[in-house]
């Protein structure tokens, strides 16, 4: 029979089992690198308007006056905003013999240009030197941060701009590009050419002397080339048309017929007598418009008999008219 | 009574040599010389009485000056070289007083003194003690059934063994004799030693001792120690030679205690004592040999006899015996414990749930041998005995692993103890903490997403459909994002243009510059490698340049509040 005695070593710890606050040392960051492809939307046109320089009337489908200004008002939208805009060109052009890509001419053809980056007007022709547009006319948005804002325009027709009474023969054409070569445009201002003349004499005087009771068809003698050189610019093809103001008349009251007058560009056999109402000058019916049109209007005298001597005087118009 | 000493733990780790000369892991010893005998020779049985307390030491009594465990467990017997133990067989003890030790004297004490060394001190030894390595024949009859290659029985009656107690007793018939007797014959120059009892003191007649042969009945054939008879009040020695024999009654009535004796033969001369009686010398002693023998005979029908064993041996003997000598001084081993260095850093983990190694380097005079890594991790303390990684014979690490407490935010406590072989203890390490932190890792899936639309488009849908994340957390947690202006150059889009959801764009919020939970991906539940996602809505404001705008998104994963 045995008897167990247990002899150990006990070590009783007591400790609180405790909890503090959360440690965050062990967070995972993480990142994903992301982008976004925006797309590009295609400018607009709208709301073309053709105004005076006053911005108070609507002209479109009006007649215009040459060398005059006019603005063209227009509306781009771009919803990539408008600094997305490249440019914005108008053209403004004759319907009836060019379009809106036709060459630049005075008569039939204009190219306005706005470029975005650098906020410039300028006329790509005909020219010369932005000589139809009118720069510090013209505007943009001040801010291009919106995606629509008003451009305007401000040109000139050049004297020679096609005449017409067709009020949708000129024609302006908007286009806008964007940054993306993506473009919008309108064609839907139309208007007409009032018809424009402009003679320039060159002989504002004229005389007969040395004539004599009797003499006939005598020819000036000054000029001494017997003729009134003159040139015209026009828009329209156009007749030259003379009259007189009266009788030549003497300081005594003397008169010569004015019919004694006969008048034509260079002859005399196809001369008709002046009269003191304008009539077309045999020789210069029918001209072309041009810049300038360089003609001559002759003129002969006949005295009748038993005209006292004296001087006598009146005064000879001539005007262009359309022909 | 035989005391056995168990303890509460088993160090596992044999320390190795410590110093030439002494017992390794053991605080303090004592030397003792053993006197020569003539005819002694080796192998010598000596009962030494070691003391747990302090006194004197003389003869067989040492004191172990409360040095030694409470119940003797850590008490060794060594060879004069300090290291070589000898058997040994603890008798006897009564804790924390004093234990009565066997021990077999390798030496040959015939010519010469021995010298032997007690140690003691060592608080983790458990006994070693060993009757059959220590005595020629031994029995504590405690594998319940009697020994055949020890003994043999015979005669009427039964035997039965219990617990650690033979029990033998004749049968109801007057004259029978149940007898159990060793198989050995034992020349004389041995001691029967025999804790026995009787059950009736008043009816049969008992004995333990040795007879001549197996199963003898003739008082002549016996010399006995034990030994009742029911005609006689005492108990009784008896001394034969064959032919003539001594019967003598001692001093001693006989009850039913248990009663330490011996019967020893050396020579001619034998000997007998027991416990509470003079010793006295046989007058009829004998050189035959003769067998160890237990004996109950029936004297009266159906009044058997019984007796009850609870140990023999039989051990060397001779006369005299080999005396007691000098006891020498106390000496000391180690009993410094070791000393403990945490790193800088004592574990290589902090977040919740996840398996971290805690590090402790222990020094020690001689050497490391045991670590206890004491915490309360799962709530309760719990002491984890850890494996050593030895830098040399004096350092060791200390590594153990532990799947730290899964919640967030718990501070675990722990500290580290330490011995080394005595073992000397060192349990002062303040108590350490570490406390368990979030932890998450994520991986987007969809490392770069795209967007593709319009100006003035709303909630256009990320190309991709979502954003795929794959997310380790030790906790339940939110996943939170936050962005930037999508930006090309000096154009950019709104970063609140950009909306966020798990799922559902009606649920979904702006996103901003700073981190905000997404919705439907918040409290989330914990886990490895899940698998979640969320959708991204763009809207183009209108004016935006048609461009490519690039954004970081950032995604991060924590702790659900």
């Amino acid at each position: 029979m045995k008897t167990k005695t247990t002899v150990g070593l006990l070590t009783v710890i007591v400790l609180a089992f405790a909890f503090t606050l959360p440690a965050f040392a062990g967070d995972e960051e993480k990142t994903s690198s992301g982008s976004a492809t925006v797309g590009n939307a295609a400018p607009t046109v709208t709301n073309p308007m053709l105004h005076n320089v006053a911005g108070t009337s609507d002209l479109n489908n009006t007649a215009l006056t040459v060398n005059t200004e006019y603005h063209v008002n227009c509306t781009i939208t771009d919803s990539n905003s408008l600094m997305d805009i490249l440019n914005i060109t108008w053209y403004v052009f004759d319907g009836s013999s060019t379009t809106y890509a036709s060459s630049d001419a005075n008569a039939t053809h204009y190219t306005f240009k706005y470029l975005n980056s650098t906020d410039t007007w300028s006329e790509v022709g005909p020219g010369p030197s932005n000589a139809h547009i009118v720069t510090g006319s013209c505007s943009q948005p001040g801010t291009k941060t919106g995606t629509s804002g008003t451009y305007h325009l401000a040109f000139k027709l050049a004297l020679t701009a096609n005449y017409t009474t067709v009020t949708t023969q000129w024609k302006v054409n908007i286009t806008v590009y964007d940054a993306a070569a993506a473009s919008g445009n309108v064609q839907t201002v139309m208007f007409a050419v009032n018809a424009y003349y402009l003679l320039s004499l060159t002989d504002t005087t004229h005389a007969w002397t040395g004539l004599a009771a009797g003499d006939t068809n005598k020819t000036l003698t000054t000029p001494v080339d017997g003729s009134l050189d003159m040139t015209v610019t026009s828009n329209n093809n156009f007749n030259l048309q003379c009259k007189g103001s009266g009788d030549l008349t003497s300081s005594e009251s003397n008169t010569i017929p004015i019919g004694n007058v006969l008048i034509h560009k260079d002859t005399l056999a196809s001369s008709i007598n002046m009269t003191v109402t304008y009539a077309n000058c045999p020789g210069n019916t029918g001209l072309s418009k041009s810049e300038s049109t360089a003609t001559t209007v002759t003129l002969w005298l006949s005295v009748p008999s038993g005209t006292p001597s004296g001087t006598y005087t009146y005064t000879l118009s001539i005007q262009a008219v359309a022909s | 009574m035989v005391c056995l000493v168990l303890s509460v733990f088993e160090f596992g780790l044999v320390p190795t040599v410590k110093a030439q000369s002494w017992l390794t892991g053991w605080g303090y010893r004592k030397s003792h010389v053993i006197n020569y005998a003539s005819g002694a020779g080796t192998l010598y049985q000596v009962k030494i009485t070691c003391y747990y307390g302090s006194g004197t030491d003389s003869g067989g009594s040492v004191y172990l000056n409360s040095h030694s465990r409470t119940d003797f467990g850590d008490v060794r017997f060594t060879d004069n070289d300090g290291t070589t133990l000898l058997d040994c067989w603890m008798e006897n003890y009564t804790a924390s007083n004093n234990a009565v030790f066997w021990v077999e004297v390798a030496d040959d004490l015939s010519t010469v003194d021995a010298t032997i060394y007690v140690y003691y001190g060592k608080s983790d030894a458990t006994t070693t003690s060993n009757g059959d390595n220590t005595f020629r024949l031994f029995d504590h009859f405690d594998d319940g059934s009697l020994n055949t290659a020890k003994w043999d029985a015979g005669g009427v009656g039964t035997i039965a063994e219990s617990g650690t107690v033979l029990t033998i007793t004749s049968g109801n018939t007057v004259n029978d004799h149940k007898y159990v007797t060793s198989d050995l014959i034992y020349a004389t120059g041995v001691a029967v030693e025999v804790f026995s009892k009787t059950t009736y003191t008043a009816q049969g007649s008992a004995w333990e001792g040795m007879a001549k042969t197996k199963g003898a009945e003739s008082n002549v054939d016996f010399t006995l120690a034990f030994y009742y008879h029911a005609s006689y009040t005492p108990f009784l020695y008896n001394s034969g030679n064959g032919s003539n024999y001594d019967f003598f009654q001692t001093a001693l009535a006989k009850d039913t205690s248990y009663r330490r004796s011996s019967c020893k033969r050396s020579g001619t001369t034998d000997k007998l004592i027991i416990e509470g009686a003079a010793e006295r010398t046989g007058l009829y002693p004998t050189s035959v040999n003769r067998y160890v023998t237990m004996d109950c005979y029936t004297l009266v029908d159906g009044a058997p006899a019984q007796i009850l064993i609870d140990w023999v041996a039989v051990r060397k003997y001779v006369d005299p015996e080999p005396a007691h000598g000098a006891w020498g001084s106390e000496e000391t081993g180690d009993t410094a414990p070791p000393t403990y260095s945490l790193p800088a850093t004592p574990y290589n983990e902090t977040r919740a749930g996840y398996a971290a190694r805690f590090d402790c380097l222990w020094n020690d005079n001689t050497n490391v041998t045991t670590s206890y890594f004491c915490t309360n991790n799962t709530g309760v303390w719990s002491n984890s005995s850890v494996t050593m990684v030895w830098v040399n014979t004096t350092a060791a690490w200390a590594n153990y692993t532990i799947t730290l407490n899964s919640t967030v935010g718990v501070v675990v406590a722990y500290l580290w103890n330490c011995s080394d072989a005595v073992p000397n203890w060192n349990t002062t390490m303040p108590m350490q903490t570490v406390t368990t932190t979030y932890y998450a890792s994520l991986t987007i899936n969809t490392s770069s997403h795209t967007f593709s639309l319009n100006p003035g488009d709303n909630n256009i849908t990320v190309t991709e459909g979502s954003i795929s994340l794959t997310i380790t957390s030790n906790a339940n947690f939110n996943v939170q994002a936050y962005g930037a202006d999508l930006v090309s150059g000096s154009y950019s889009i709104p970063v609140g243009n950009l909306l966020m959801s798990q799922s559902s764009l009606a649920s979904a919020v702006n996103m901003t510059v700073s981190y905000q939970n997404i919705p439907g991906l918040t409290n989330q539940a914990s886990g490895s490698n899940l698998s979640k996602s969320f959708v991204l809505w763009l809207s183009c404001p209108l004016g935006t340049r048609a461009l490519t705008y690039s954004y970081t998104l950032h995604v991060r994963v924590v702790i659900a509040s």
